[in-house]
């Protein structure tokens, strides 16, 4: 009963709870009993340990808060990141798909023919040719008179001689749909290299090479046309128009 | 309650802390304004985010103690002392967890830390852990009757409106008890007693 009067005595010493006669009296009491002041010491302790544990606890339940809408945030700013890089991703698939689709159509609309119109340009038989010589022969009239026909049954009978009878030879059998004979006697013009007709002869092979489908051939010819800008047709093979020639190779 | 405000002063931290006011705005704006550089600090030097989030907290109650305890008295700006004590705690961690590098390594605080009595409160978390571990075995009853008496600053009358006690007696004499446990629990083991008086005095 003492010691639990006592110890209560001490607890409202501690909570501040004696009216200031009885803190007086105690206070005194303290002062002569040594162990008096070591078990308040230890309540003292006590008290203090539940101060510290309150503080832990509520910067703890801050600390749980703040964490929380932290990590909340954070996955928040991924999201719309998330759904932006979808979005552009099918943006991107889409477009590909549309070129990819524009590719096909243009590759299976292809036509050999159409590629062929498309950078054929007839020959203008000069007044003179820079050798000063005449385009009086039999062979350029049939020519400039559309008569293909003649000019090859005429060759057939009087094989060409020359260059010029070769070249336009080449010519008629071409206007005739035979690009197949219309490659050797253009070839022999593009063999020499210092006939006049060369240049127009390499244009015109080059052509007979495309409708005769030999693309191989036709593209070597046009790349070099197309990589020689001072050559007269280096203009009918743009980069465009080789890749068409390449597509058509690759159906 | 936690309310969030722009900007609080290093004075008004102090002043909120010693008077016991506005404690939770007060610990939410240390967050807000210090935790992502003290945790980049720690995640650059062999932590990993939940080690930067454990220290922090630790650190937010040293320092909130510096303060109540008189030992920071803001001859450095808050942002400072945080931050070496956010340091020091981390390698002290190190240390405990054996890591050799800081084995190797001379750990000495700055003379501010000293000043402060910061690094006995750093070399004292061994106490800490032990004080935390005895709240627990206490019980939730004893917890909830003191924390609301010595740390909320309640009246017995209030007490007993929030908890399931009949009246003020009632809850006079269960704190009297739970106060006489811990005591006791303290008191076993001379160890812990010597710790949690070292922590709490600083």
């Amino acid at each position: 009963m003492a010691e639990s009067l006592h110890d209560d005595n001490l607890v409202r010493y501690l909570d501040g709870e004696m009216d200031e006669e009885e803190r007086r009296l105690f206070e005194h009491k303290l002062q002569a009993d040594v162990k008096l002041r070591e078990q308040l010491e230890l309540l003292h302790t006590a008290s203090e340990t539940v101060k510290y544990y309150g503080l832990v606890d509520q910067v703890a339940r801050v600390h749980k808060k703040v964490i929380s809408a932290r990590r909340q945030s954070i996955s928040g700013k991924v999201v719309p990141f998330r759904r932006f890089l979808r979005y552009s991703i099918a943006v991107a698939a889409s477009i590909l798909f549309i070129l990819i689709t524009w590719q096909a159509y243009n590759f299976f609309k292809l036509s050999p023919e159409a590629v062929f119109a498309e950078a054929f340009v007839d020959y203008n038989i000069p007044t003179t040719r820079g050798d000063g010589q005449k385009d009086t022969t039999a062979f350029i009239h049939l020519y400039k008179t559309g008569n293909y026909d003649s000019l090859i049954k005429l060759e057939n009978k009087y094989p060409a001689a020359n260059d010029q009878e070769h070249f336009f030879t080449g010519l008629a059998h071409l206007h005739q749909e035979d690009a197949f004979y219309a490659i050797p006697p253009l070839e022999t013009v593009v063999a020499n290299a210092a006939s006049t007709y060369k240049q127009d002869a390499e244009y015109y092979l080059a052509m007979a090479y495309l409708k005769n489908k030999d693309y191989d051939k036709a593209l070597d010819l046009m790349q070099i046309i197309h990589n020689n800008p001072a050559h007269p047709y280096n203009g009918q093979f743009t980069d465009k128009y080789l890749r068409k020639v390449q597509m058509l190779k690759w159906r | 309650m936690e309310s969030t405000v722009e900007f609080i002063t290093d004075e008004e931290i102090k002043d909120n802390i010693i008077l016991n006011k506005d404690i939770e705005t007060t610990i939410g704006y240390l967050y807000r304004t210090h935790y992502e550089h003290l945790a980049r600090y720690i995640q650059q030097n062999s932590g990993s985010e939940q080690d930067a989030e454990d220290i922090f907290q630790e650190v937010v109650v040293m320092f909130i103690r510096s303060v109540q305890m008189k030992k920071f008295r803001g001859e450095s700006s808050i942002r400072t002392f945080l931050y070496a004590l956010n340091r020091n705690t981390w390698l002290n961690e190190l240390k405990r967890r054996g890591r050799a590098e800081v084995r190797e390594q001379k750990y000495r605080f700055t003379e501010d830390m000293d000043n402060y009595g910061a690094d006995r409160m750093i070399e004292n978390r061994e106490g800490h852990r032990q004080l935390l571990d005895t709240m627990e075995k206490l019980g939730d009853d004893c917890k909830q009757i003191l924390l609301l008496y010595y740390y909320e600053n309640q009246s017995m009358k209030e007490i007993a409106e929030v908890t399931h006690y009949e009246n003020e007696q009632v809850v006079r004499n269960k704190k009297y008890k739970c106060l006489k446990k811990l005591e006791e629990m303290i008191t076993v083991n001379k160890l812990l007693y010597q710790q949690l008086k070292s922590l709490l005095n600083g």
